[in-house]
């Protein structure tokens, strides 16, 4: 039911698929992203795209353009694009942007992505087609401290961004020479480039993820305190939060309309749902159900005998180290039928959501 | 996810669990890249450029003497031992063992080659850490040097004490 792939003992910092997922991207915390293709059942390396030289901290791949944005702490952002079968890159003009790039995500139309970084940027990067380069808008009420992730809305005109200030903010991503005309949001009057529509605040607790629900009503984010907040388009003023008692979360992915999926210290990814009536987040249950232990975790126990003895018991999951991602990898109208978690010791894990109780 | 653990009788057991119950939370650490040197990447913990980005401390103690200090903060965890030390021969061989271990710091991976003034030895786990050990056996490694760090000590005391004792006997042997 579950697909386990394994990319090494390297931590998985980033992933992502092409189209019709036969190819994957991956950062594997080292300076280059490496993209494999499945060939009878197997991974084999068949790109490396080396041009960052430090750490490649996000991946973002565009299924229908077929370009990748890689994100680095060198400060640079590259976009790749597949000709004569070699990838070619192009530098993005990150103007007043000197640490580290953290985040890097495609809008839903293909012609612009964003980036967050650690000197607390946020911009919005689009083609300048007369000059012939990627140009960066950057947001000019900057958030405090470093941009961690961002999330685009369904309508490609509006952008979250979470920080490690305890803040969501919500901008518009509005960019007169890609975008048209500004339409309308459910969140507010999308103006200039870069105006803050909301701000939300938690009162202690990184912003590790946001996501937007698949309509784009319902912003949703959880902190390193574990909690879960979630707030909805028509009343922005009431935030409705989660206090769970799991280790804090890392990821946040929405599969239907009112139902998430959270990952993160806890191993097992977690399904809740969002009651907006009633203002309330419910626990709806694990998605990693094993009972015992089986096969190669088994046989490990029986060998991996530390010197010392091991008093805290081997944890019983798929995944054995934090999730670092949740992206999703096959979707149906209206909800998603399959998504795929990375973690730190290799492995990108697919979970099928068929006979799950996700609300349409 | 505080994880069962099989009971076992001793004394500093709630010592131990509440350790252990602080270690687990406190090892949620990610990759994080300084904001303010440009391609540096350090534990938050150590170079405190940000208070925001710090966790409050929490300091554990079952008595005076024995005691634990743990600051934690975005990507590193800094977890600071004072170990009892009844007399001056254990204060002596305490300082002597743990000097013996910080001069192999590296070889311990975690371990800080200085501790944290008012503590006797200190480590320090960073995001890179986590990502190449199994999390549990962090937590579980500490533990056990907490367990064993006394036994240790006391155990050479007793040595000490036993060779003196087998010196002093030569000694007097010879105004028999």
């Amino acid at each position: 039911m579950t697909e386990v792939h394994s990319f090494g003992n390297l931590p998985v910092i980033a992933h992502s698929w092409n189209k019709d997922r036969t190819q994957i991207a991956v950062s594997l915390g080292k300076n280059d992203v490496r993209i494999y293709q499945k060939k009878d059942g197997k991974w084999r390396l068949i790109h490396t795209l080396s041009e960052h030289l430090s750490r490649v901290l996000a991946i973002d791949w565009a299924p229908q353009s077929n370009r990748i944005v890689s994100a680095s702490a060198d400060y640079n952002a590259y976009v790749w694009s597949f000709e004569n079968n070699t990838w070619k890159q192009q530098m993005v003009e990150l103007q007043r942007t000197s640490r580290a790039v953290c985040c890097a995500k495609w809008s839903p139309d293909e012609n612009k992505f964003a980036i967050g970084s650690s000197d607390k940027n946020v911009g919005i990067c689009y083609y300048e087609t007369e000059q012939r380069f990627w140009a960066a808008e950057m947001i000019k009420k900057k958030p405090k401290l470093t941009v961690t992730c961002i999330a685009w809305h369904p309508n490609n005109q509006l952008l979250a961004a979470g920080s490690c200030d305890y803040r969501v903010r919500i901008y518009s991503a509005f960019v007169k020479t890609v975008d048209r005309e500004p339409q309308v949001s459910s969140w507010g009057k999308i103006t200039n480039t870069g105006e803050l529509l909301h701000e939300f605040q938690s009162e202690s607790g990184w912003i590790h993820d946001l996501a937007f629900s698949l309509s784009g009503d319902i912003l949703a984010w959880v902190s390193h305190n574990s909690i879960i907040f979630a707030v909805s388009a028509r009343n922005p003023a009431e935030i409705t939060m989660e206090i769970t008692n799991y280790l804090p979360f890392r990821c946040i992915l929405f599969v239907s309309e009112s139902t998430m999926i959270v990952a993160g210290h806890e191993f097992s990814p977690l399904i809740y749902n969002y009651d907006e009536r009633k203002g309330t987040l419910n626990f709806v249950e694990k998605l990693d159900q094993q009972d015992g232990v089986v096969g190669k975790q088994a046989i490990n126990r029986l060998f991996d005998q530390a010197s010392m003895q091991t008093q805290t018991p081997e944890p019983v999951s798929t995944h054995q180290s934090m999730i670092t991602q949740l992206l999703p990898y096959q979707t149906e109208p209206n909800c998603l039928s399959k998504i795929s978690s990375a973690d730190l010791f290799g492995q990108v894990v697919i979970w099928n959501l068929n006979g799950r109780k996700i609300r349409k | 996810m505080t994880q069962a653990v099989a009971a076992r009788a001793s004394a500093h057991q709630p010592y131990l669990d509440a350790v252990r119950a602080t270690l687990q939370a406190s090892f949620c650490i990610e990759n994080f890249e300084s904001q303010v040197v440009e391609r540096h990447n350090k534990p938050e913990v150590e170079v405190k450029t940000s208070k925001q980005l710090l966790l409050n401390p929490v300091v554990i103690s079952r008595n005076q003497n024995e005691q634990i200090l743990i600051e934690g903060s975005i990507n590193s965890v800094r977890i600071s031992v004072a170990v009892k030390q009844a007399d001056d021969l254990e204060k002596i061989l305490c300082k002597r063992l743990m000097r013996f271990m910080m001069q192999r710091a590296d070889d311990f991976y975690i371990l800080r080659r200085k501790p944290v003034n008012g503590y006797d030895i200190s480590f320090l786990v960073t995001n890179f850490h986590a990502e190449n050990m199994y999390k549990h056996r962090l937590v579980d490694f500490i533990i056990y040097f907490l367990e064993e760090i006394d036994k240790e000590i006391s155990k050479m005391k007793l040595d000490v004490s036993s060779r003196a004792r087998m010196c002093a006997d030569e000694f007097f042997k010879k105004f028999n």
